[in-house]
């Protein structure tokens, strides 16, 4: 976890580094929108299911005859 | 001749599919799409065809550049989806996909509300036959639920038409003023669109289809919708909240998804999320942009559930927590796969990429900041779940342990499959690589070019860094047996127990008298009803849509009494 970390960090200035070649405006938001919103999106998606919305497959028949 | 709605060719076809030895039967089934689409071709702008019937001043083909625009397309993914169902696709179910494309097209051609429900209607029946025709428990069940909220619809579509009538007395189908009339015809598109909460019939419904019924579902319901909207409701503030809500809402849910098909049904919500959006904006540059956006989508989503399907085809499976390792058993359904999956993400040189660009485009232009930034989110999503998520379960990891000896390959994608997916791959490298031949069929001139420095890094750092956070956490995206609840829990399981809670109160009641004959032949019609009170007949369930059908219409036509 800790290489990952490490990895991602060196992308995030690579990817700024790049933006400020191209003068991208400002600097930094393609890589955090990527970055922040894939963990966002897991981390929500995860919880919301974990804690409110997943069941088991057969949820729907034990309804019907249960 | 060539002034004829191009409905009647598909409706021709159904017929002779019907009639005509499979063979023969098949050739029709390829022929009609070019046919309709020779015929669309001819059609010029400003062409129509207008139709007095019993006072109604009716317009049943009404030719312009927006519906020109899905009626090439329309056609074009119909005959692809012909294409990959040649091997599977028995009769019924080639009469009712033909039936369903054309009368899609009918709603996309009608110049008045009247033949705008028409069409609606038939397309409803169509789609939920596409759907039964697979033949499963899953999918009788769906189908209908399917039908129920499709029926819904066009009730709301109908009497908004009819009020809008006597309010206006004109049944041209143009854009709306607000009018509560307005509002009942808004919702009624809103519901077939898959706008959240109306949307649940669409991820419940389609991965019950057959493979290349989900294809044909996937194409024409929902962005028949995205056109009425289009058509009658630019501009409208609540669509552009609506379609934001919508991607974002179908890419968390597509998360959740263990059917594959059914993650790719929850992206449909998604997408489609973009267009009403655009709609919603409501400038030229934004109707180009949600009517290039169906378009590409079309295409693009066609060949993902095309190659999703020949998965299911070749093993059975369907559910990511039973499949994997597949990468050396169909490796050239990766690759075709993939070309959908980079198309649906917006990677620049795919369709994707130059059809979602013009809908952010305009957004932006209009000073949506808040809207750009949170469907740019939402396209993190969909790469996240189509070209990460789903490929990694289903083409890589291990082979999963219950897989039978001979491996989880069962039977060949046939070759009719493969070609489908290879034309609708060219089709979305061809857009993506010659955007000015594509905007040129778009409803406003477009002055945009999506090839510059700054979008093409801007995209690629967007998807290269959800790349990077999907190898972080990939460890938590295990595929379990799971599905997720949603809005459809509402009807399928409250009602339920709302009556399980009147149950005790009704079993202490008198018992009834013994039925009179009358009543005896209803109970028959309604089937037998078991010992612990359930029925056991499939003729129950038709008999209550039916009741449910009468009843609607009876109100209706005792409102449409009233002066």
């Amino acid at each position: 976890m800790k290489r990952g970390l490490v990895v991602a960090l060196v992308c995030l200035l690579v990817g700024i580094g790049i933006d400020l070649l191209v003068g991208a405006d400002p600097p930094g938001y393609a890589v955090t929108l990527g970055l922040a919103g894939c963990v966002g999106i897991i981390l929500i998606a995860k919880w919301l299911g974990g804690a409110w919305l997943e069941r088991p497959e057969r949820y729907y028949e034990g309804q019907r005859h249960g | 001749m060539v002034e004829a709605p191009p409905a009647l060719v598909f409706f021709a076809g159904a017929l002779l599919v019907a009639v005509l030895p499979r063979r023969i039967g098949s050739v029709v089934l390829l022929a009609v799409p070019l046919v309709a689409l020779g015929q669309i071709t001819l059609l010029e702008p400003g062409a129509g065809l207008a139709w007095t019937f019993y006072g109604f001043e009716l317009e049943p083909l009404r030719v312009d550049r927006l519906s020109l625009a899905f009626g090439y397309v329309f056609c074009g993914v119909g005959f692809l989806a012909g294409l990959y169902g040649l091997r599977t696709m028995g009769r019924a179910e080639r009469v009712a996909a033909l039936a369903y494309a054309g009368s899609a097209l009918a709603v996309v051609f009608a110049g008045d509300l009247l033949t705008l429900f028409v069409g609606w209607e038939l397309k409803a029946v169509g789609s939920a036959l596409v759907i039964w025709t697979r033949g499963t428990p899953a999918s009788g069940a769906a189908g209908l639920r399917y039908l129920y909220a499709q029926l819904i619809g066009g009730k709301l579509l109908l009497g908004g038409a009819l009020w809008h009538y006597a309010e206006t007395g004109s049944l041209v189908f143009e854009a709306f003023a607000a009018s509560p009339a307005a509002v009942l015809v808004l919702l009624a598109f809103m519901l077939s669109a898959a706008v959240p909460p109306l949307h649940a019939w669409l991820p419940d419904a389609y991965p019950t289809a057959s493979v290349a019924g989900t294809v044909f579902l996937s194409a024409y319901t929902t962005k028949a919708a995205v056109y009425a909207l289009a058509r009658g409701f630019p501009g409208y503030e609540v669509l552009v909240w609506a379609g934001v809500v919508m991607a974002l809402y179908g890419v968390f849910y597509a998360m959740l998804a263990n059917d594959i098909r059914r993650l790719l049904a929850y992206h449909i919500v998604s997408q489609v999320g973009f267009m009403v959006a655009a709609v919603g904006i409501g400038t030229q540059e934004a109707i180009n942009g949600a009517t290039a956006h169906a378009f590409a989508h079309i295409i693009y989503k066609g060949l993902l559930l095309m190659g999703a399907g020949a998965v299911l085809y070749a093993t059975g499976r369907s559910k990511a927590s039973e499949l994997g390792g597949l990468a050396r058993l169909l490796p050239w359904t990766l690759v075709l796969y993939l070309v959908g999956a980079v198309s649906i993400s917006g990677v620049p040189l795919f369709s994707g990429f130059v059809s979602k660009e013009l809908s952010i485009a305009a957004a932006s232009l209009d000073g949506r900041a808040a809207v750009v930034v949170l469907l740019k989110i939402a396209s993190v999503g969909t790469f996240l779940s189509t070209t990460l998520k789903l490929p990694y379960a289903t083409w890589f990891g291990r082979t999963p342990a219950d897989a039978p000896p001979g491996g989880l390959q069962q039977r060949p994608v046939a070759p009719s499959m493969y070609a489908a997916m290879g034309a609708a791959a060219v089709l979305n490298l061809v857009i993506g690589l010659a955007p000015g031949a594509f905007y040129g069929l778009l409803p406003f001139t477009v002055d945009y070019d999506p090839y510059t420095l700054g979008k093409v890094v801007e995209t690629s750092q967007i998807l290269l860094f959800t790349a990077v956070g999907f190898w972080l956490l990939a460890h938590k995206l295990k595929s379990a047996p799971t599905i997720a609840l949603d809005v459809d829990w509402l009807y399928r399981v409250l009602p339920r127990r709302v009556l399980a809670g009147v149950q005790p109160v009704r079993e202490r009641l008198p018992r009834p008298a013994p039925n009179p004959s009358w009543r005896r032949g209803l109970t028959g019609l309604r089937g037998q009803v078991s010992a612990d009170g359930r029925t056991a007949s499939p003729v129950y369930p038709t008999w209550l849509l039916g009741a449910t059908i009468i009843g609607v219409s009876m109100i209706l036509l005792g409102l449409s009494l009233v002066p």
